[in-house]
């Protein structure tokens, strides 16, 4: 069933009838009412065209201000002609002050708005209504704001309850997006959250599949492949003394198969994003130690890189096993520690790399135009580049000055 | 005569490993999967097992553990270099040794005979191993490929005090500190001097060290990984 949809429109329908109502109740009891103003007048000349008959008296006249008071729910007073004090008043007589009183017709004041009326010889009549009558414009504006304020508090739960599950789900995506294959997110509901939980989970599952039988293929196909070549090996081993001079190409045919096969595995490995064993390393001592294999001295910094050992160690030898390959050796090996960051610089005075292959020397199995079939790179630099990257740095060649190259891998610390 | 039981599914190199072993005076006996091996365990004494780490019906580190809690049997582990891991694993869970297809017919012979020697001595607990290279500190005896070489007694406390902190550089002050107490026996030489003392005991060729590395303007080097 899809309910957010409708949650989302309730809750917006909803919150827009409540205001609507609030403001209706507000203005029903607060807002300015023209007819009520309009009441006050016609009911002020009315009852001033009674006061102005000859023939109301004293008592006459009290009578109808009384009762004028009480049908308006107003104060009342009635003032002689020129006088600061009224002469005849309501229960409850509203006084102004005396520039006030010169004036006819709505004012406003601090006790709210009164209604002046001049009479016949003088006389002046003054209603004030009890009820506010008015409110001004900036009550109304506070008046309008709180309500938007106690709607905005009582429409955050709901918000909250939506996007709160939607963080559960991200929080899930996360993980497995993290490396935890097994990570999935609970299904709560029956609404559009619940179904992206659920095809997330079904999509996991699938993801979980893939790299599980990938691994399991990586495993396999190793062991598959190296087993006839062990058969290889030892069958070698049976031949007669005589033939051991042609059986040696035998056995460099095999351990280069062998060093393919693995390195076909670890860049399909390194390309599956499976999660680095990383642990504190020693990069001079590392580096020191495969230049070693290769009779190469190191000029050093001390610096540690956040790495996989194991990795690492197979990116140097790579590097210094393709300057021999191609140089005859590296002529110089340096380890530096700048900002932030470790770089490995490895030179060779080798032919270097035509500046338009330079982009292509890190691809799989790149051979340089018209060079001969054998002399290529395999697989070695588009492993260096790939597990620089797994550490999330890179790596770049540059002419060395005076002829040849040189390797730099940027590590950050 | 060494009794060897092999457990390896491919058939054919099951064959060919003891054909090749029987001329170098072993007794093996094939066993094609896990069960089989387990049943064989069960009736007969073995010297030692090789052990394949993929198995059809078993995964050969759950076999290896499985041996191991009941039998002290010296285990060499073939595997197809797959995993990087399976190394440490492997040896964790108590293989004595490890050798990745394909081998070198020579190298299993040579790697068989070592832990078949070291089976026969009392199970070795203080020992660092790199390699050929055995650090026996119980009998502070320097061995490489089973064979004592002769330092004195200050040089095996630095060759410890450096081993425990292989894959690290070790400046000479350091060193210095490290091997601080100890008794200095020959008080006017230098550090250098005395690895150069120890290259000359435990390196193939102490001119192009492989186990001590000089790392200029920093110190020295113990190297992790040795005779790989």
């Amino acid at each position: 069933m899809r309910r957010l949809h409708l949650k989302l429109y309730c809750a917006i329908v909803g919150t827009m009838l409540v205001f609507a109502a609030s403001c209706a109740v507000a203005w029903h009891f607060f807002a300015p009412s023209r007819s009520t103003l309009a009441e006050v007048e016609t009911t002020s000349a009315l009852a001033a065209a009674l006061l102005e008959d000859p023939g109301a008296d004293e008592a006459r006249q009290r009578a109808i201000i009384a009762s004028l008071s009480q049908q308006m729910h107003a104060d009342v007073a009635l003032f002689a002609a020129g006088a600061k004090v009224p002469a005849l008043t309501s229960h409850t007589p509203y006084v102004p002050s005396a520039d006030q009183l010169e004036r006819s017709g709505w004012q406003i004041t601090h006790g709210g708005p009164f209604y002046s009326l001049r009479l016949e010889g003088g006389r002046q009549l003054v209603v004030h209504p009890r009820r506010q009558l008015l409110l001004h414009g900036l009550h109304m504006g506070m008046l309008l704001l709180c309500i938007a304020a106690l709607l905005a508090l009582l429409t955050w739960p709901i918000s909250r309850g939506i996007t709160a599950r939607l963080e559960r789900l991200r929080a899930g995506v996360q993980q497995f997006g993290e490396g935890n294959l097994a990570a999935r997110v609970a299904v709560v509901g029956h609404d559009e959250v619940a179904a992206l939980a659920r095809s997330f989970n079904e999509s996991a599952d699938r993801i979980e599949k893939l790299i599980t039988a990938h691994k399991l293929l990586l495993a396999n196909c190793s062991h598959e492949l190296r087993t006839p070549l062990a058969r290889m090996r030892l069958a070698i081993e049976k031949l007669p003394e005589a033939e051991r001079a042609s059986s040696s190409e035998l056995v460099r045919g095999i351990a280069e198969l062998d060093a393919l096969i693995g390195e076909m595995l670890l860049s399909s490995r390194l390309d599956a994003a499976a999660p680095l064993a990383r642990q504190e390393v020693d990069l001079p001592a590392l580096v020191a130690e495969e230049a070693a294999h290769f009779d190469r001295d190191v000029v050093a910094m001390p610096v540690t890189v956040n790495g996989d050992p194991a990795l690492l160690r197979r990116l140097v030898r790579n590097l210094l096993d393709n300057a021999r390959t191609h140089a005859g050796g590296a002529t110089e090996v340096r380890v530096e520690a700048a900002e932030g960051v470790a770089r490995l610089v490895i030179e060779d005075a080798g032919a270097g790399v035509p500046e338009a292959d330079r982009a292509r020397i890190f691809e799989p199995f790149y051979r340089a135009d018209g060079a001969a079939r054998g002399s290529g790179f395999g697989l070695g630099l588009a492993i260096v580049r790939q597990i620089a990257t797994a550490h999330r740095g890179h790596v770049e060649y540059t002419p060395r000055t005076g002829g040849g190259s040189r390797f730099t891998v940027t590590l950050p610390r | 005569m060494h009794r060897i039981l092999l457990v390896e599914d491919d058939a054919r190199l099951a064959k060919m490993v003891a054909d090749y072993l029987a001329e170098a005076g072993f007794r093996v006996t094939p066993a094609p999967t896990g069960a089989e091996a387990e049943r064989r365990m069960q009736r007969e004494t073995f010297d030692a097992l090789i052990l394949d780490l993929m198995l059809p019906d078993t995964d050969g580190l759950d076999l290896c553990r499985r041996i191991r809690a009941e039998s002290s049997i010296p285990v060499l582990m073939l595997t197809a270099r797959g995993d990087p891991l399976d190394r440490v694993v492997g040896l964790e869970l108590g293989a004595d040794d490890y050798l990745p297809k394909p081998f070198e017919p020579r190298e299993l012979l040579a790697r068989l005979r070592a832990i078949l020697r070291r089976g026969q001595t009392a199970p070795a607990v203080d020992v660092l191993r790199f390699g050929k290279l055995e650090i026996d500190r119980a009998a502070r005896e320097v061995r490489v490929d089973g064979e004592a070489r002769a330092i004195t007694g200050f040089q095996f406390t630095l060759l410890v005090a450096m081993a425990e902190r292989a894959g690290r550089v070790l400046s000479r002050e350091t060193l210095m500190d490290l091997v601080k107490g100890e008794e200095f026996e020959e008080f006017d030489r230098s550090i250098d001097v005395h690895i150069s003392r120890l290259r000359a005991a435990i390196e193939a060729d102490p001119r192009k060290p492989r186990r001590i590395l000089t790392l200029r303007g920093a110190g020295y080097v113990f190297a992790k990984e040795q005779d790989r």
